[in-house]
């Protein structure tokens, strides 16, 4: 073989194995020993439980009835200035989210000028409507795909998640969901089990918490947890969740015109 | 022989350039020390731009392939490539297949689709069970809290309305899948070390799992909501039949058990003998996930870079963990039943997530493979391609990067309000880099 045929043939030669231990070396591995993975851990409890109360804790501990002081100490730490209350303010507490820290709900009304603010979208707490009616695929009212705003002459109920167990007391209990138009003339905490017990269960909705006893434009029913949002519970007007289902909101435009 | 010469030092330039070409995404190369103690050359994974009009989602498991095309080349051979795989992930499942009875859709990438085969969808799925007198959680008539949507007949429909004491209800979104293989390939030992270092207040909680092809020999959770499954085997298996309602020998149950209706039988229903696939789909799917690249970033703006930096001073990393190296390439994992291969072996991965289950005090009540402990708590979420997520939280019910945030509580209570404290500006610094994951 000349050096004129052999060059190329080398190259040739060479590419083909460059080109092959690319193409393998994908699969295979770098590090042959078959060394088994350690076995899993032996399980821990759970570990927040060194952080949060054990569940019915909170319960069980008596915690001192809540002062006005405190409750306007507890608006101002979440909303610095951004709404108002009452002189005599309306609040109640219970544990409205279900999570066994005691949580307070509060009748407040967005300040003059403030109104910026309380809808900003980077704002520290959720605006809900509690009384948006349910869209297809759920069954609760509050959860409603446009997002609720708060006006000037709203009046809201702001709902304090608390913490651990001097519950919404603590300095990082700052959960907040404020729920546009949702304070009536009394705001009244009703334990969960005394509301299961009102009546069957399939004629309630599923509580996760206690609930907020209210008389909203003249209608009386209570406001409740779902995982996710504050809803609405009017007990005359429940009625069982629809079919869940997909809906093309084409088709749904389309049906109502 | 100058000329010889010359071309053999060219050849062998070529050939260093080739080999190092061929991993085209890695973007660096470390050396680290491992659990054990030893040393491994520690290289990024490949990643996709999650762009479906980008052919980049293979890794470079096993053979590639070409795209099916039944027409020309016949129907797809289970695990002959990684595009036969794909077809069969991708392959909508009939009635004459074992379809149903009951079931949430016809194939894997009916939820696992966007943007490429194996993203996310809007598909939320229905779970519900009840706090039995001595408030343990309890599992609907018919033993299993997930309620398929879907039914091949109207009289084996499942409904609420035929279960009214089954008051905890959730919705779960579809997840990604892609990367997977990374995730399925972090050794044991990495999870626990994560969350050994890991602050009490924040510290995960780790659940061990059955791995079904490994004749149930437990490993640590890492996949589903709450971390049900350690094994895309096993992963895979579970959702054939239980998402599908196809048996499988891998669906936990041998292959010979099919779903019923809340309780009721559904055998009328059943025209299609058990197992209703052998299992070579199941591996297909399990494949599939292993074969692709790790979801990649979006842009990084100067914004995004400061809102990375604020995310891991406000502690959201602890949880969202940056970055975990997979196990090294031969690592015998999954109950004797899988070796971790090159591909995915030594890799660095960025999930912005540490696969441990927290309390963040979403709760959704439902337990599966994790003991009552477990009822409320949730895995915490890769955030890996959540730019292409618009539905937020376990429940899709966070519309806005800020909603979800302020979802958080519990276990990240100190952390959304060390976020409530940043400046606007700062604010919107942690949702540009969210946007860019």
């Amino acid at each position: 073989m000349s050096s004129r045929t052999f060059t190329p043939a080398l190259i040739l030669c060479l590419a083909a194995a460059c080109a092959l231990s690319a193409a393998c070396g994908g699969s295979t591995p770098r590090r042959r020993a078959a060394t088994a993975e350690a076995p899993p851990p032996a399980e821990a409890p759970a570990p927040e439980a060194n952080v949060l109360p054990a569940a019915g804790e909170v319960a069980a501990r008596k915690l001192p009835p809540p002062g006005v002081a405190e409750v306007r100490g507890a608006v101002e730490r979440i909303f610095k200035g951004a709404v108002k209350i009452d002189s005599v303010p309306s609040f109640a507490v219970g544990d409205f989210n279900g999570d066994d820290s005691q949580d307070l709900a509060v009748a407040v009304s967005p300040s003059p000028g403030r109104l910026g603010e309380m809808n900003d979208e980077l704002a520290a707490w959720i605006i809900k409507d509690p009384f948006a009616p349910p869209p297809d695929g759920s069954s609760s009212y509050g959860a409603a795909r446009r997002r609720a705003l708060v006006e000037e002459d709203d009046t809201l109920l702001a709902v304090i998640h608390g913490y651990g167990a001097e519950g919404w007391r603590d300095p990082q209990a700052t959960q907040t969901f404020v729920l546009k138009d949702a304070a009536g003339q009394v705001v009244k905490a009703r334990a969960r089990k005394v509301a299961l017990a009102s009546a069957h269960e399939s004629r309630l909705p599923r509580l996760l918490g206690d609930v907020i006893d209210e008389t909203v434009g003249g209608r009386a029913g209570f406001i409740y947890y779902d995982g996710a949002h504050y809803a609405w519970h009017d007990p005359r007007g429940y009625r069982k969740p629809p079919p869940l289902r997909v809906v093309h909101g084409g088709m749904v435009k389309a049906a109502q015109q | 022989m100058k000329i010889l010469k010359l071309s053999v030092v060219t050849a062998v330039v070529l050939a260093l350039a080739l080999a190092s070409a061929s991993r085209s995404t890695v973007e660096s190369q470390s050396m680290e020390e491992s659990a054990g103690g030893e040393s491994h050359s520690i290289q990024e994974a490949p990643t996709t731009d999650l762009n479906i009009l980008t052919d980049d989602l293979f890794n470079g498991l096993g053979a590639r392939g070409t795209p099916i095309d039944e027409c020309v080349g016949g129907p797809p051979v289970p695990n002959r490539s990684f595009e036969d795989n794909k077809f069969i992930f991708e392959e909508r499942e009939t009635v004459d297949d074992g379809l149903g009875p009951t079931y949430n859709d016809v194939g894997c990438a009916s939820c696992h689709q966007s943007p490429e085969t194996g993203g996310i969808s809007q598909t939320n799925e229905l779970r519900a069970g009840h706090l039995n007198s001595s408030g343990v959680f309890t599992n609907p008539p018919g033993g299993q809290s997930l309620i398929q949507l879907r039914a091949i007949a109207a009289p084996i429909q499942e409904r609420l309305d035929n279960a009214p004491l089954e008051n905890i209800r959730t919705f779960r979104t579809s997840l990604n899948v892609i990367g997977d293989g990374f995730v399925e390939a972090i050794a044991n030992s990495t999870l626990t070390a994560i969350r050994n270092a890991q602050p009490a207040e924040f510290r995960g909680t780790i659940i061990n799992v059955p791995v079904v092809e490994a004749n149930g020999a437990l490993r640590v959770g890492r996949f589903g909501w709450k971390n049900q499954h350690a094994s895309l085997v096993s992963f895979s298996g579970d959702a054939y039949l239980n998402e599908m309602g196809i048996t499988n020998p891998f669906d936990g149950n041998g292959g010979t058990v099919e779903n019923n209706s809340l309780g009721k039988s559904v055998a009328a229903f059943d025209t299609v003998a058990d197992p209703e696939d052998d299992g070579a789909d199941v591996e297909a799917f399990a494949n599939f996930m292993r074969a692709t690249r790790a979801p990649g970033r979006g842009t990084l703006t100067a914004a995004a870079q400061t809102g990375q930096t604020l995310f891991t001073q406000i502690n959201c990393s602890v949880c969202h963990t940056p970055s975990i190296v997979t196990a090294p390439a031969g690592t015998v994992i999954n109950g004797g039943a899988f070796t971790v291969p090159a591909v995915l072996g030594d890799e660095r991965i960025r999930p912005f997530s540490d696969f441990l289950l927290h309390n963040i005090g979403t709760g959704d009540g439902i337990v599966q493979n994790g003991g009552a402990a477990t009822r409320n708590m949730v895995r915490t979420p890769p955030l890996w391609g959540v730019r292409m997520r618009p539905l937020l939280m376990h429940d899709g019910l966070s519309f806005t990067f800020n909603e979800a945030i302020q979802r958080h509580a519990g276990q990240a209570t100190s952390s959304r309000n060390a976020f409530n404290a940043l400046t606007a500006d700062q604010k919107n610094a942690v949702i540009a880099f969210l946007k860019s994951l």
